[in-house]
Order: structure tokens, then sequence, then C-alpha cells
């Protein structure tokens, strides 16, 4: 039996990068459920579709990732969020870790390390998350 | 006295007189305006955000009033922390290397 798949929520106001990112899940065989340009719209699609992880930009319009971040957090403290983003300051990757982040990839990588990045980082969790039969239990 | 100038979004000193300005600081780093809702930058909503105007002290460009030292040093002092801690730059493998050091800590 196939396992099932892992619904990945991205959000990032960059059209190229949701693509890039969109691209590189569908050949780890995620299932990617929603795209979101803004943080408002992250926090919405996230409670409609109650994805299994969040990748998660930090500098979008309306609401930004870090205050996306606490809301997905609080609405379900066991999802997986993963922050993406070009932001490197060291106070802004702690302060994701501290509200709830479970990695950090930055976005200065070039394609090719950013693919195998995310590689790595699916890898680590995928196995977490069937396991644990997903962050809402499907 | 302030001299009055209209100062652009994002200014913490006064491009004419140098008074410093009362400011907002986003979440993302960037310097809004006192009077601004929402970040020039990321668009993140600033009214939760303190203004560095001191409690009790008149808006600058609405009364006669001017920093004394003790103030401008301690504006000056925050300032220095927020930019030390916004000039360590990190790369994947110092995230790494934060990531494999929290595990290590909570397990």
């Amino acid at each position: 039996m196939n396992p099932r798949k892992v619904r990945v929520l991205v959000a990032d106001d960059e059209a190229h990068i949701r693509q890039l990112i969109h691209f590189i899940l569908d050949s780890l065989g995620a299932e990617v459920v929603a795209e979101a340009a803004d943080g408002e719209t992250a926090v919405r699609l996230y409670q409609e579709h109650k994805p299994d992880m969040v990748l998660l930009d930090i500098n979008m319009p309306k609401l930004d990732g870090m205050e996306a971040l606490k809301r997905i957090v609080a609405t379900n403290n066991k999802t997986l969020v993963i922050m993406l983003t070009a932001q490197n300051a060291l106070d802004v990757v702690k302060q994701c870790l501290e509200h709830g982040a479970r990695n950090f990839i930055l976005k200065s990588n070039s394609a090719e390390e950013l693919d195998k990045i995310i590689r790595e980082t699916w890898q680590e969790y995928v196995e977490e998350i069937r396991g644990g039969e997903g962050a809402h239990g499907m | 006295m302030g001299c009055k100038h209209s100062n652009p979004s994002g200014y913490a000193f006064c491009a004419v007189c140098g008074e410093p300005l009362a400011y907002k600081r986003c979440r993302c780093g960037f310097v809004c305006s006192d009077r601004d809702s929402f970040c020039g930058q990321c668009g993140a909503e600033l009214s939760n955000i303190d203004s560095t105007r001191k409690k009790g002290s008149a808006p600058i460009e609405d009364a006669d009033h001017r920093l004394d030292l003790g103030q401008l040093a301690e504006l000056a002092a925050q300032e220095n922390q927020y930019a030390e801690t916004q000039k360590v730059r990190v790369t994947q493998d110092d995230i790494r290397k934060l990531l494999a050091k929290r595990k290590k800590k909570l397990s």
C-alpha cells in the first residue's frame, strides 16, 4: 500500500518561489493543498485545509509570516511549520524557533541548494508526520 | 522646539533639524513612523508595537520638547543593541548547528 500523501501549504508572496517549492514538493510525492501570497490568506487556508506541513515566508503583505506562524501554532501546536525566508538575522531565526517553527530555510540559497535542503528537511519530518497520523489525524 | 519639517515615514531623526522623531520598529526590522498603522515594508500591523516615545512626554512635533542627554543616550543604546542583534547573520549551516543544539538540549 502506498503511504498517504503529506499535505502541504505553501505561503510566499513571490510567485516564482511558490512555483519552485511546488515543483520540488511534487517530485517528493507531497500534495500541495493550497498556496498563499500573504499571511492573512495563509492562516485562512491553513484553517480550511489543515495541512500536515506549512512552508512559510516571513516578509509577506497583510500579515507577516511571524504573526501567521503564531496563529497557526496557536490553532495546532503540532503543525510542522518550516520558515522559508530571505531574512537571515540570527534573532529572527531564534524568534521563529521560539514561536514554534521547526526549521528555517534560507531563500538566499541557490535553486539547487534549496532543492537539496528541502529534500533533507522533508526526509527529516515525513516519517514523523506519517507516523503521528499527521497534525490533524488524517 | 521642533522645526515642523514633515519627515517621510521611516525617518528616526528629522532630516532638517536632526531632532529624534518618535517611531516604531516593525518586527521585520523596518523603521516606521509613529503614526503608521502598517509597516511600509512587510505590511504587518503596527498597532501592538510601542512607539519609542516616552510615556507621558508630548509628541515631539507638537510640543516644546527636546530629549535630554540621558534619553538620547538610552535611545542610542537601544538602537545599538538592536543593530548588534541585526548584524549577526546566519548561513544554512549555522541554522543546522543551531537546530542540532536545540534538539540536543531538548532531549
